[in-house]
């Protein structure tokens, strides 16, 4: 009899790790403040990555979630500039740039039977043509003073962006663990044809997963384009494998049917850590990219040793 | 095992380091100065050679300077590295701004917590920075390319003026700059609109390309950003136009030396980074022990500087082809 160690095995070691060696090494780790702006820096990954996790336990894909950020952004800030709308009525216009992207994956995917590597790859090429087609190549800033403030102050001690990630990942984690929708969702990942064949609405359950995936990628867009002060039609770029990698790094299998947010929450945070601790080092963000990579490895590493599993060699 | 009891094992598990790390709080060595250098983008060479000039500061000032710069030329990214900054409690942050509006407000707030904050390459002037550092007059380093170029081009023909960020302050003063000398030339036209290319190296070559098959009567590029000009170069080389169209700009005299040498770029005006950033870790260094930086005064290796209305200026040079193999970055 061995212990069965939880899929967020890796994860969390990771986490660990670079959270013990940060704050013994950087004061900064230990104060609230200095927590604070590395939860504020990993929001907008942690929204995406919350409708990611759902998408890979489909045994899916979604590479357009980072220009599906970009056009919402840049909508966003037309919206608010040049279209002289009010805050919440522009909100909802992004919100609805994003659903409709999503949705069109998800019709494409779902109806029109594309692979979603290859329905989503259009969409990150299109959409991100759309944000430079809608700006011009132009960023945008002179943006209204309370969405700048949203995106630098904060409630009960816990920066603003914070909250819609942490509500993503709890309503994705619910979504996932407690609703007939996930169950679907996850017999959907595990085997498709199974699914389709008992008569269970697998169509529906896609075009959802991936409208509701475009959505998320709106309100990411929203944190960005509050915390930079500017919205730019570059935004959200390779917010797509940041999110993918938190994904995967939580213990999420790409190969779906197994999926768990709070290993995403993990791999978020784990990100978020890697980040800024190299900053911390006073190094240049190329060697973010460095150690990102280092940490997947490690916390897939570690989770092939937790469930024993060997890739069968050639 | 079942699932309450997991997520309550992986919770327990990353508190208890949280709890450890922040107990394990050792005595606070004792503090070092510490100056944050925040670039627009990782990974550019003028970057690259700005950081030696930081490095070579701290190790004859014995403090300690970093220096930092997003994976992306976003104004976001950078005010995300100067909150953590602020957190950090730094002493002095000094930052080359990827928008001069966007970046006020974390500007003002890191001043409100304390820390220096100050401009070098490109300023912020609307902020409360303490000062801005920078070679030459940026205005004027745009006239001095505009003129050289209308002379190499006999004083007519169309220019395309090329550009990195829109929002980035210094280089919107190069191009200010280039409109004031070509000003002068009635008979200079200028391709509208001009080239921002975002400090993307391949972005600037294609931009070029394109720019030159829109309009195969550009005669001139005038350059205002570091990755320009040899991009421009190179355009003109595989297009087989070297010596129909001339270029100026302001870049690296490594990454242009091929093309100064082959004719496909005429000259630079620029100044040493590594230098300019030296000089800055100096200054800033020497304001957070109470000393101005004073007009007029001539600093050893860097010659003469001008102090006025917050703006520190140190001397440039002009590169061409018979003086480029002296230059080192």
């Amino acid at each position: 009899m061995r212990l069965r160690l939880p899929a967020e095995t890796g994860v969390a070691a990771v986490v660990m790790l670079a959270y013990l060696w940060l704050a013994v090494s950087f004061p900064t780790f230990r104060e609230s403040a200095g927590l604070a702006v590395l939860l504020n820096n990993a929001a907008e990954i942690g929204v995406i990555a919350a409708g990611m996790t759902l998408v890979i336990a489909t045994g899916g894909i979604d590479v357009s979630v980072g220009s599906v950020a970009g056009v919402s952004a840049i909508a966003f800030a037309k919206l608010l500039t040049s279209a002289g709308w009010g805050l919440p009525e522009a909100l909802l216009g992004c919100l609805t740039v994003g659903l409709l992207c999503g949705f069109i994956n998800g019709t494409l995917i779902a109806r029109f039977q594309l692979p979603p590597i290859v329905a989503t790859l259009a969409m990150f090429a299109a959409a991100r043509a759309g944000a430079y087609v809608l700006s011009g190549g132009e960023s945008i800033s002179d943006l209204p003073a309370p969405l700048i403030s949203f995106g630098y102050g904060s409630f009960l001690g816990i920066p603003y962006p914070v909250w819609p990630a942490a509500a993503a990942l709890v309503v994705c984690g619910v979504l996932l663990r407690r609703t007939a929708f996930g169950r679907e969702l996850l017999a959907l990942g595990g085997n498709r044809e199974a699914s389709y064949l008992s008569g269970r609405p697998v169509r529906r359950i896609e075009a959802l997963v991936y409208t509701l995936n475009g959505l998320l990628a709106a309100v990411a867009a929203i944190i960005i384009v509050a915390r930079g002060a500017t919205a730019i039609p570059d935004a959200g770029r390779f917010s797509e494998m940041t999110a993918i990698t938190a994904v995967v790094m939580g213990g999420t299998p790409v190969s779906g049917g197994k999926a768990t947010v709070l290993g995403t929450a993990l791999g978020v945070l784990a990100i978020g850590l890697i980040t800024n601790g190299v900053r911390a080092y006073g190094k240049g963000d190329i060697w973010v990219l460095l150690m990102l990579g280092l940490a997947l490895l490690l916390s897939v590493e570690v989770d092939r040793w937790r469930s024993g599993e060997r890739r069968v060699a050639a | 095992m079942k699932r309450p009891a997991r997520l309550w094992l992986v919770t327990a598990a990353v508190g208890a380091a949280v709890v450890l790390g922040s107990c394990s709080a050792k005595k606070a060595e004792e503090h070092k100065r510490r100056i944050a250098f925040v670039f627009k983008v990782d990974g550019l060479l003028y970057s690259e050679v700005c950081k030696r000039g930081a490095e070579q500061a701290a190790k004859e000032l014995g403090i300690r300077v970093d220096y930092l710069a997003p994976d992306k030329a976003e104004v976001g990214k950078q005010i995300a590295i100067i909150e953590q900054l602020i957190a950090e409690k730094a002493d002095a942050i000094v930052i080359s701004p990827n928008d001069a509006d966007a970046i006020v407000p974390v500007i003002n707030k890191a001043m409100a917590a304390g820390v220096k904050v100050f401009t070098w390459d490109s300023d912020a002037p609307r902020s409360q920075r303490i000062f801005y550092v920078a070679a030459a007059d940026d205005v004027q380093i745009g006239v001095d390319i505009a003129e050289a170029l209308a002379k190499d081009i006999g004083g007519k023909g169309k220019v395309q003026i090329v550009s990195g960020g829109r929002a980035a302050a210094n280089l919107n003063l190069h191009v200010q700059g280039m409109e004031k000398g070509f000003a002068k030339y009635p008979n200079i036209t200028l391709v509208k609109p001009y080239i921002y290319n975002d400090d993307d190296n391949q972005k600037a070559r294609s931009m070029a390309v394109a720019a030159l098959q829109k309009h195969p009567d550009i005669v001139g590029f005038a350059c205002a950003n570091s990755p320009s000009a040899p991009a421009v170069g190179e355009a003109i080389t595989n297009l087989g136009k070297i010596g129909k169209v001339k270029v100026w700009g302001l870049a690296l005299p490594s990454e242009t030396r091929q093309y100064l040498k082959s004719g496909a770029v005429s000259g630079l005006m620029l100044w040493d980074p590594a230098k300019l950033t030296y000089y800055t870790a100096k200054a800033v260094n020497d304001y957070l022990d109470g000393k101005q930086p004073e007009d007029g005064a001539h600093v050893e290796g860097i010659g003469k500087i001008s102090y006025k209305d917050g703006v520190v200026l140190i001397p440039g040079v002009t590169i061409t082809k018979e003086n480029v193999d002296q230059f080192d970055f």
